[in-house]
């Protein structure tokens, strides 16, 4: 007869160290957050403005380049959103780069002026007393800004 | 099923891309597919997306993030994730979805940023069992050590067979100007006074490290003629998976690549592939595996892939020659690795493989492997229309 246990859980943790090539664009883009700059992309051909700046333009593959960077003031209008309360949604946390706010927090997607993406970014405090689609927004930069989209803390209701 | 040719081929550089992005090395190697055929990114009908495990960059899906660089945006498309021999099985996809009649013209992409990670070999260790398996975290050289040292004790090879291979496919790599390891006058003594990293594998017995992208595109036969001069008609392309369990079986014998070959060359009416074939691209990440799999190819009988090296056939003036391109051995980025092998082969047989061509290649193979020992793709193209 062997030895009976009863089921067991097998536990351990794993730690991966990663680094991510921004590349030109994306590391332009972030080179600007950390200036206290918002910058679009503008392609040329779709004549559209894209925030964040991607490497390629998903409509014609126009691969963009800084000179098509236009600064964008930041502002603009809540285009939809949710509220999160509970703590136990707030899953990761990524080392290095600033720390999300405890919930609650309103994830927001932000249709910048200028713009033709929405923006995905925070709003909380007692802004989310008065959230709602529709509401003009401008951003709220932190004092130390390391090249992070979390460069901006969050957006505030004008 | 319908007649299926690759029409065009699209590599990047092995080598440390930065400052370029994940979605701009993509983009490198599409449009390297695109540039001397007759064919927009419009014309691509669907795109089927490789990349290896989240594990080596720890970005999840990635496709979400790359695939509008490949002209995916409002296309159909998916992602395939088959580990290491992923390439393989992205190519193999979009053939059948051309090949079934429901597209016309497919684009397969697959490849990887190994140097995004500390280490690839972290997230290879995770791979094993997570309960009785991985404990070792051994990544894959010390598994493929057990299975080189397995074959040369099963067979009575010494040490220096592995090496050869290393020293044979590093020379080709001179003449690919996608290779990563290229180390002019590359010899046998040089290849012996490279660290021991784990009996029998000294640091020349493995891969490198790479960055790469690889695109294949597939067309079905009333396109063909449009898009190209110079198709490489595919005449069979076979995945064929063994289960993780490897404990009781022999890591020697390759029976799946076995079973894989057996199916193509029955697909593609090959009766003898040693005579038959005229250049083969194996996955080579650790040199005594390409004998090990010139087995499972039937190139040779059990036992004699060894003997093959040692007897000259599979060099560049032999009667086979396998590996033209430099291999796995040269250019390693896992994602792309197993998809460059079926390239190099299709290259091969549109006469555009450039230094490393063999001449008036007719028939090619290129094979993919994955796993421990047991995941394997083989492909296999003809210049001739079948």
């Amino acid at each position: 007869m062997t030895a009976q246990v009863e089921p067991r859980i097998h536990q351990t943790s794993i730690e991966i160290p990663y680094k991510w090539t921004a590349g030109e664009i994306i590391g332009s883009f972030l080179g600007g957050l950390k200036e206290g700059k918002i910058f679009g992309g503008h392609c040329k051909n779709c004549k559209i403005v894209l925030v964040p700046v991607p490497d390629v333009c998903p409509h014609c593959l126009y691969d963009f380049k800084v000179d098509d960077f236009v600064q964008i003031s930041g502002e603009g209008e809540i285009a939809g959103f949710t509220v999160v309360h509970h703590k136990l949604l707030r899953f990761i946390t990524y080392h290095g780069q600033p720390e999300l706010p405890q919930p609650p927090y309103a994830l927001t997607l932000i249709k910048l002026n200028g713009a033709d993406t929405n923006f995905l970014h925070l709003v909380y405090g007692d802004d989310l007393k008065k959230i709602a689609v529709g509401k003009k927004v401008k951003p709220i930069w932190r004092e130390e800004k390391k090249g992070f989209l979390l460069d901006i803390e969050r957006f505030t209701i004008i | 099923m319908r007649k299926v040719a690759c029409v065009a081929v699209g590599q990047t550089e092995n080598k440390s891309h930065w400052p370029l992005s994940l979605p701009a090395l993509y983009k490198l190697s599409f449009n390297r597919a695109l540039e001397d055929v007759n064919l927009k990114s419009k014309d691509i009908e669907a795109v089927v997306f490789g990349h290896s495990p989240e594990y080596f960059e720890g970005i999840n899906h990635p496709e979400k993030w790359v695939v509008d660089s490949l002209g995916a945006y409002k296309k159909p498309t998916f992602r395939i994730h088959t580990g290491g021999t992923v390439g393989g099985s992205t190519a193999i996809a979009a053939y059948y979805m051309v090949a079934s009649g429901l597209f016309d013209v497919v684009l397969a992409s697959s490849g990887n940023k190994l140097n995004e990670t500390a280490s690839a070999q972290i997230g290879l260790s995770t791979v094993y069992d997570p309960i009785v398996g991985r404990q070792f975290a051994t990544g894959a050289p010390a598994a493929v050590a057990v299975q080189s040292m397995r074959y040369m004790d099963k067979y009575g090879y010494n040490e220096d067979v592995g090496l050869k291979i290393a020293v044979k496919n590093r020379n080709n790599a001179l003449n690919n100007p996608y290779a990563q390891l290229k180390i002019p006058g590359y010899n046998l003594e040089m290849a012996k006074n490279t660290p021991m990293l784990c009996y029998p594998l000294r640091l020349a017995d493995m891969c490198p490290t790479s960055d790469a992208t690889c695109c294949m595109i597939f067309a079905a036969e009333d396109k063909v003629d449009k898009i190209t001069n110079t198709p490489a008609w595919v005449r069979a392309a076979v995945g064929v998976s063994g289960g993780v369990n490897y404990v009781d079986r022999d890591w020697a014998v390759p029976i799946e690549l076995r079973k894989a070959a057996d199916i193509a060359y029955e697909r593609a009416g090959i009766k003898e592939p040693r005579k038959q074939l005229d250049v083969v691209e194996v996955y080579d990440a650790f040199s005594w595996q390409e004998a090990i799999w010139y087995e499972g190819l039937h190139l040779c009988e059990y036992g004699e892939g060894g003997k093959l090296v040692e007897d000259g056939v599979t060099y560049m003036t032999g009667d086979t020659p396998v590996n033209p391109s430099g291999g796995v051995l040269s250019s390693n980025s896992i994602g792309a690795s197993a998809m460059v092998r079926k390239a190099e082969a299709a290259l091969q047989i549109m006469d555009k493989a450039g230094a490393h061509q063999v001449n008036d290649a007719k028939w090619s193979l290129g094979h993919g492997w994955g796993g421990a020992i047991q995941f394997h793709t083989v492909m296999i193209f003809s210049k001739e229309k079948p």
